[in-house]
């Protein structure tokens, strides 16, 4: 923005102010995606990859590549979140195959149980693991983006490219399915 | 116990991973820099000259710009050119492919049949060289005949009035440089009323030539070119001459063996009859001959104004080039068009075999 203060001379100052108030307001809208969104699209790649490493790089690349797209964000399409996703989705799904071309699916990597007190999950976190792993690769990133991500039924339909009304019915059998399995281990 | 749906969330929502204190802080020093590429920051890592050859296009709009401009720039410039050798030639292209077209005697064959006439007519005093000529070779014969052209053209010429009495002179220059001559000429220099017109004899052999030539001397209004089939004509004539040529030569043979003085006066009267038809036969063929050989040509040569470029002119210019490039968008068109909707067709294509790659990842 500099250089081209300085090189635009004899143009007036109310129509520098302006595109200088617009730039300032896509990275203003940036910064504030990302600060909401960090953790978010940090869970959701790690759920789908299941690799905390992977899915730093993949969350790196991910937040690269919006950047670069930061002025294509257009809110009649969906939420900036939304758009976000999507990006992080072609990143992770670009992530997939090329592990899958590599090496064969590594051993998912133990996470931390976030709860101080086992005793009061209403469920055995084990026995849900293992009913998160018997999921399909969509059915997971069905669970990541709703629960891990936060996203609305209207913001996941957006980025999978899908109906609202159909993300939701997908989901609930997704929650079906788990609690099938659980009350399986049961 | 039947979980609820909010149960099985919470549940899952405990599962949900956080980033490490150490790559958020990364990710969030990486933010404030504004998100500098992994290529700038370890290039030879992540170096990818396809993609960096992209990045300098995205980078540089005043390239695109550039390249843009020139495009626009070439297209006028190619446009303005047509029109003014357009304007040059007074559409002499076109004129000349209609008139190929009608008249395709004027054809490259039929021009050599008339060349083939030039030979003979220079020695056609002679009763010997008043055959009709063989066909040469290369000839285009029809019904095992060589065919006989007479040609015939047609010119209009315009020119600035100040110039008319040099064009005028150029046309006798012409006319000269071609062995032809000029069978009568009329030029009247009066302003914008000037004028010359010409009626010329060009050697048939060299007519196109001669035209060409001719065209120089202005802007061409008109050019006609004709040609009439005399072969039967000519074949007709020869043989009127042979015929009168074999009586004569009996009546002589006739007149040697005459008995007596009344046959033989009998047969003078009889001859001064037959060398009068071998006269008029050997006059009408070297007459055939005669337009055969040489081509009448017409040359009409107007002033089109004082030599000043006026209002009109230059609407007329700017509507020309305006029409030009018309045509040339056009053209140009007629070929982006089909090209930028394969490559469109190739980018959707692209992006939906990545998009269903991608989707397939998830089925693994």
């Amino acid at each position: 923005m500099e250089r081209l203060l300085r090189r635009s001379t004899g143009v007036s100052t109310a129509a520098v102010a302006t595109a200088t108030e617009k730039v300032d307001e896509v990275r203003a809208g940036f910064e504030a995606l990302y600060r909401d969104s960090r953790d978010d699209v940090y869970s959701y790649v790690a759920g789908l990859l299941r690799d905390r490493s992977a899915a730093e790089e993949v969350t790196s690349q991910a937040f690269e590549r919006a950047w670069r797209k930061r002025k294509q964000i257009n809110r009649r399409r969906g939420t900036p979140r939304a758009w976000l996703f999507g990006i992080a989705r072609n990143a992770a799904l670009d992530e997939l195959r090329r592990r899958s071309r590599v090496t064969p699916d590594a051993e998912p990597a133990p996470a931390p149980d976030p709860l101080a007190n086992p005793a009061e999950a209403a469920v055995d976190r084990a026995v849900l693991r293992q009913a998160l792993d018997s999921l399909s690769g969509r059915e997971r990133e069905l669970v990541a983006l709703k629960f891990f991500a936060g996203l609305s039924n209207a913001e996941i339909a957006t980025v999978i490219r899908t109906s609202e009304s159909n993300a939701g019915t997908r989901l609930h059998r997704v929650i079906e399915k788990l609690r099938r399995s659980i009350d399986e281990a049961d | 116990m039947r979980l609820t749906d909010e149960q099985i969330g919470a549940e899952l929502r405990a599962l949900r991973e956080t980033p490490s204190e150490q790559f958020a802080a990364e990710l969030d020093a990486w933010a404030a820099e504004g998100f500098p590429s992994i290529e700038e920051i370890q290039p030879a890592k992540h170096s990818h000259p396809t993609r960096s050859r992209s990045r300098i296009l995205q980078r540089r709009p005043l390239l695109a710009g550039l390249v843009g401009a020139a495009a626009v720039v070439i297209l006028v410039g190619v446009s303005v050119a047509a029109y003014l050798h357009e304007r040059e030639t007074g559409g002499m292209d076109s004129a000349i492919s209609l008139d190929t077209g009608v008249n395709n005697e004027l054809s490259a064959p039929a021009q050599d049949q008339a060349r083939t006439q030039v030979a003979p007519a220079s020695g056609a005093a002679g009763p010997v060289s008043s055959i009709p000529p063989a066909p040469p070779n290369g000839s285009r014969p029809r019904n095992g005949r060589p065919q006989v052209q007479e040609l015939s053209a047609s010119l209009g010429l315009s020119t600035d009035a100040d110039q008319i009495q040099g064009a005028a002179d150029g046309v006798v220059d012409v006319t000269n440089r071609y062995d032809g001559f000029v069978d009568s000429s009329d030029v009247h220099v009066a302003g914008d009323r000037s004028h010359a017109f010409f009626t010329l004899r060009i050697p048939a052999v060299h007519l196109r030539d001669a035209l060409d030539d001719l065209s120089d001397l202005g802007r061409v209004t008109l050019r006609d070119e004709g040609s009439t089939n005399v072969t039967g004509a000519y074949v007709d004539a020869g043989k009127a001459f042979r015929d009168a040529r074999a009586k004569v030569d009996s009546l002589l043979d006739q007149l040697r063996s005459a008995s007596s003085p009344t046959e033989a006066a009998a047969i003078r009267q009889q001859l001064v009859t037959a060398r009068q038809e071998l006269a008029a036969a050997r006059s009408a063929l070297r007459g055939l001959k005669q337009q055969v050989t040489y081509a009448p040509v017409s040359v009409q040569i107007r002033a089109d104004g004082d030599g000043s470029w006026s209002i009109g002119d230059a609407a007329d210019d700017a509507l020309g080039v305006l029409k030009a490039i018309a045509g040339a968008t056009l053209i140009t068109l007629a070929v982006l068009v089909p090209l930028a909707a394969l490559l469109a067709l190739g980018w959707f294509g692209g992006r939906e075999l990545q998009r269903r790659r991608r989707e397939a990842a998830l089925n693994r």
